[in-house]
């Protein structure tokens, strides 16, 4: 009798395998019948894509670029502004460009102080001005300092501009002879930070 | 397909005799004919299908598995529009055929996309079943921004195939339908898809959804 059970059980768990689907998780669909038939099976396509957000002023990559103004002797204070020399794209222009996909950028500049020329000179950053070629990619207006945030628009969610900025001195002032600021020295350098909310 | 035939002998057992003919008339990657019998029966496997009491040539049936799978790919930050096309990997584990076990597709970069018409005998009914698939026009994410699924294409091929596949390399439309093949009357069909993202362009930020609804017609 014992075996006549063992049997028994071994048959019935053998077709419990049997009928067991082979496979899972996923769609598969079937129809049978003498007329048209018709069956689907579904898939989901995700793609996602990751915060980013990039800024370009001046040369791409590591170097930081130099702009320089001269003012000559009989102008110095004369209000009428000087343009700039150097620059990625010379006569003291730069490539500016900002590319995200986070919403609107904030642009802003941050410098460490008036310009100093070594001894007790100083010029203010408001006296360096920029212009820039693309109305959707403005400058932030230098100061002693932090700037004023700008702000660039998004279009569903990208910002993706370009715009040539151009520094001019504005000559406003008579000030010490001297050379002021210089390569990263005497709160020469500019940083721009652009950020997302 | 050599080695494929070999293994459907093997695994066959006292259906040999049948599969060995069936080899034999089977003239691309990856297609086989089948014996016509009642009933008349359409099986679209798009993933990770369902048979019950062992594979086809076991003498299975089809079944429903009503689980949708999903194929995906994360784009890395750097490379965001670069253009680089991105592969998509997918969250099915239908690596074998449920024609015969033989380990078909690849995983996780392929997608099994396969099934059969049978018919009751070799003339009656349609000559063949057409599979198609139903595009949304865009892929959206939880703030409503669109990427075209015509920015998703794939690739097709099978382990031990060679020769055109029944479900050939393509792409999406932006919306609409796209035919993807045909399985002729008694014969099963199966390719795997690998596919993947173009990433010609910045999106904004998100993960983005859609949902593509294969079919399988025989008139």
């Amino acid at each position: 009798m014992s075996k006549s059970l063992f049997k028994s059980l071994g048959h019935v768990a053998l077709a419990a395998v049997l009928a067991a689907p082979i496979g899972a998780n996923a769609e598969s669909s079937f129809q049978t019948g003498a007329g048209a038939l018709s069956t689907s099976a579904r898939v989901d396509f995700q793609i996602t894509i990751p915060r980013f957000l990039s800024l370009r002023v001046g040369t791409a990559g590591a170097p930081v670029d130099l702009v320089s103004f001269d003012v000559p002797a009989a102008n110095v204070g004369n209000a009428t502004p000087v343009a700039g020399t150097g620059g990625d794209l010379g006569a003291g222009s730069v490539t500016a460009s900002v590319l995200g996909n986070g919403g609107n950028v904030t642009l802003q500049a941050t410098t460490g102080g008036p310009i100093g020329n070594g001894s007790a000179g100083a010029i203010n950053w408001s006296q360096i001005t920029t212009a820039s070629s693309n109305p959707s990619l403005p400058a932030p207006v230098l100061a002693n300092g932090a700037s004023a945030g700008v702000a660039v628009a998004a279009a569903s969610g990208v910002v993706n501009q370009t715009a040539t900025w151009s520094y001019s001195y504005a000559n406003t002032d008579v000030i010490e002879s001297g050379t002021y600021g210089g390569v990263n020295t005497n709160n020469s350098r500019v940083t721009y930070t652009a950020s997302l909310p | 397909m050599q080695g494929r035939m070999q293994k459907t002998k093997a695994a066959a057992g006292i259906a040999a005799g049948v599969i060995l003919l069936a080899c034999a008339l089977s003239a691309q990657a990856y297609t086989i004919n089948l014996s016509p019998r009642s009933p008349r029966t359409i099986y679209l496997q798009v993933g990770v299908g369902a048979f019950t009491g062992g594979t086809y040539n076991q003498g299975g049936s089809p079944a429903v598995n009503g689980t949708i799978n999903v194929v995906s790919v994360t784009v890395p930050a750097a490379q965001v529009g670069n253009g680089t096309a991105q592969a998509m990997t997918t969250n099915s584990t239908a690596s074998i055929s449920l024609l015969d076990n033989y380990a078909f597709c690849n995983l996780p970069g392929q997608l099994y996309v396969g099934g059969f018409y049978r018919s009751t005998s070799s003339s009656a009914g349609s000559a063949t079943a057409t599979l198609v698939a139903s595009v949304p026009a865009n892929l959206t994410n939880a703030g409503g921004q669109t990427l075209p699924f015509s920015q998703v294409r794939w690739t097709s091929s099978g382990n031990g195939d060679s020769g055109a596949q029944p479900f050939p390399a393509g792409a999406f439309p932006a919306g609409g339908t796209v035919t993807i093949g045909t399985i002729r009357r008694n014969q099963w069909a199966e390719s795997c898809h690998a596919y993947s993202y173009l990433n010609s362009s910045v999106p904004a930020a998100g993960t983005y959804t859609g949902r593509v609804t294969y079919t399988l017609s025989a008139p």
